[in-house]
């Protein structure tokens, strides 16, 4: 079709008025006269005046209205699609849209580009947010209390063997002169001298701990044992029971002997039982020379027992050491006697 | 939730709180501060929030305190004052680029909802749980989103 310019106006204008245009052909005529009002020519500036003031009617109106909703909905359907969220039915609906209009495919498209890939992001300060009480290995800890342990055990075995006793710490191998003597401190009890058996070393002033048993043959200490003997009940009676003296064998050398030509004034004398009044009980006669002057022994052995419980009696009383005297056969008596500075207290049998 | 289950949430999720809050308020250190703050709430409460709902909880907590942030006049910076860690050190492909250009330009609550459904996959009934909007609003907002971001790319291809 022509195109209609400034040039062919009137020409165009001529086949409107002779009725010889299509309605696409008035409708392009009255576009150019709108936008070229100065072309209108006077005889139809009436008529175009009533035609543009007739407020017309659009005939397809609602089906327009139909259709801007239905592209509401297709592109709510769009959307839903990219989101997922789509029923059964809606996606049926979407199937059908998309046959009727295959360009709203393109629209999916862009709709599944918005979909926001997931970045990784690390946040830098993390350390920061974790709480103390984490979750953590027991191992380092075990470790500290083993090592603390161990440290302890060394502690106090130094503490025990070398502190406590300077110098007293007897040693496997070691030598002493005579069974009888004093062995740094300890007191040698039980001891032949001449074959192998236990030995019982105690420490001075310390009773009550438990004792260093010593096993040795002839001179010679074999082995050192820091604990009771639990074999020797005697051992075990005196460390349940510290006031119990030590143990004395008849055999003993400090226990001396006497006899009736050197030591005839001290078999004489003897002094009366009711002066000695034991400070602690305060009964007249102590229970510990009681028990040795009219106690009843098994044996000899515990005869000689009772005789040191009462010489260790006496030499708390009088602040004297005591000594043990044995009664020879030549004294006419047998029995012991016991000398604690000047109290000396007999038994005979 | 026990000290140890707090702590397997810092492992868990501080890392994709701090990428939702900086994507939010695009500001590292802004994000930073609001994911210390959220996770300081969240060992203050840890005996009454169940290990299960923890994730829920931080989003909820680490999103009020942005909100609350922003309206005490916090500042929001600039497009153009973008920090690196958004980038990184890679190239970005154009789309992804055209995205996140377009996404900055979305109102704050389009671009929260969005982020909470594409970043972290929660529907629409948690992320109205964490925003305080009700199901039908987290939905009208994701669609206007998506029907915006849609138009910035289709514009910005036109343009190309």
């Amino acid at each position: 079709m022509m195109e209609i310019n400034k040039e062919n106006i009137n020409k165009w204008l001529q086949d409107l008025e002779a009725g010889k245009l299509n309605p696409e052909q008035e409708e392009a005529v009255y576009l150019f006269l709108e936008n070229h009002p100065d072309f209108i020519p006077e005889t139809h500036i009436h008529s175009l005046t009533e035609a543009f003031s007739e407020n017309p009617v659009f005939d397809g109106k609602e089906n327009l209205k139909v259709s801007v909703q239905e592209q509401t909905y297709a592109e709510y359907l769009i959307i839903g699609k990219a989101e997922n969220i789509l029923s059964e039915e809606e996606e049926d609906h979407l199937k059908k849209i998309f046959v009727i209009n295959p360009v709203l495919k393109q629209d999916l498209e862009w709709y599944l580009k918005t979909r926001i890939v997931s970045e990784e992001i690390e946040y830098p300060f993390k350390e920061q947010l974790y709480r103390e009480e984490k979750v953590f290995s027991l191992m380092p800890v075990l470790r500290m209390a083993a090592a603390f342990l161990l440290l302890a055990g060394l502690g106090s075995l130094l503490y025990f063997f070398v502190f406590q006793n300077p110098g007293n710490f007897a040693l496997r191998g070691e030598s002493f002169s005579s069974p009888a003597e004093k062995f740094r401190g300890r007191y040698v009890q039980n001891f032949s001298g001449k074959e192998t058996k236990e030995n019982n070393f105690e420490r001075s002033g310390k009773a009550q701990r438990p004792r260093t048993v010593l096993y040795a043959s002839g001179n010679q200490v074999k082995w050192v044992k820091q604990d009771i003997d639990p074999l020797n009940t005697f051992s075990l009676a005196r460390h349940s029971n510290p006031r119990l003296p030590l143990f004395i064998s008849p055999e003993n050398p400090e226990i001396l002997a006497l006899t009736r030509s050197r030591n005839e004034e001290l078999i004489n004398r003897t002094e009366p039982e009711e002066v000695l009044v034991n400070e602690v009980s305060g009964e007249a006669l102590m229970s510990e020379v009681k028990s040795f002057i009219s106690g009843e022994p098994e044996n000899k052995v515990k005869w000689y027992h009772f005789a040191a419980l009462a010489g260790k009696g006496l030499s708390k009383m009088t602040g004297r050491p005591f000594k043990i005297y044995r009664l020879e056969s030549d004294a006419e008596e047998d029995g012991l006697k016991i000398v604690a500075g000047n109290y000396i207290i007999t038994r005979k049998n | 939730m026990s000290p140890g289950e707090y702590n397997q949430c810092v492992d868990l999720f501080a890392d994709r709180l701090f990428r939702f809050l900086l994507k939010s308020v695009r500001d590292e250190d802004l994000a930073k501060d609001l994911v210390q703050d959220t996770f300081e709430k969240a060992w203050l409460n840890h005996e009454d929030i169940p290990f299960l709902k923890a994730k829920s909880w931080l989003f909820t907590t680490g999103y009020r305190t942005m909100i609350d942030g922003i309206r005490r006049g916090k500042k929001m910076v600039n497009m153009e004052v973008m920090p690196e860690v958004f980038a990184g050190n890679m190239p970005e492909p154009d789309l992804k680029k055209q995205l996140r250009l377009a996404l900055e330009k979305l109102p704050d609550i389009q671009r929260s909802v969005i982020l909470l459904r594409d970043f972290e996959g929660y529907d629409y009934k948690e992320i109205g749980e964490i925003t305080g909007l009700t199901e039908s609003q987290v939905k009208v907002y994701i669609f206007r989103g998506r029907t915006a971001l849609k138009k910035f790319l289709v514009s910005m291809d036109n343009l190309i």
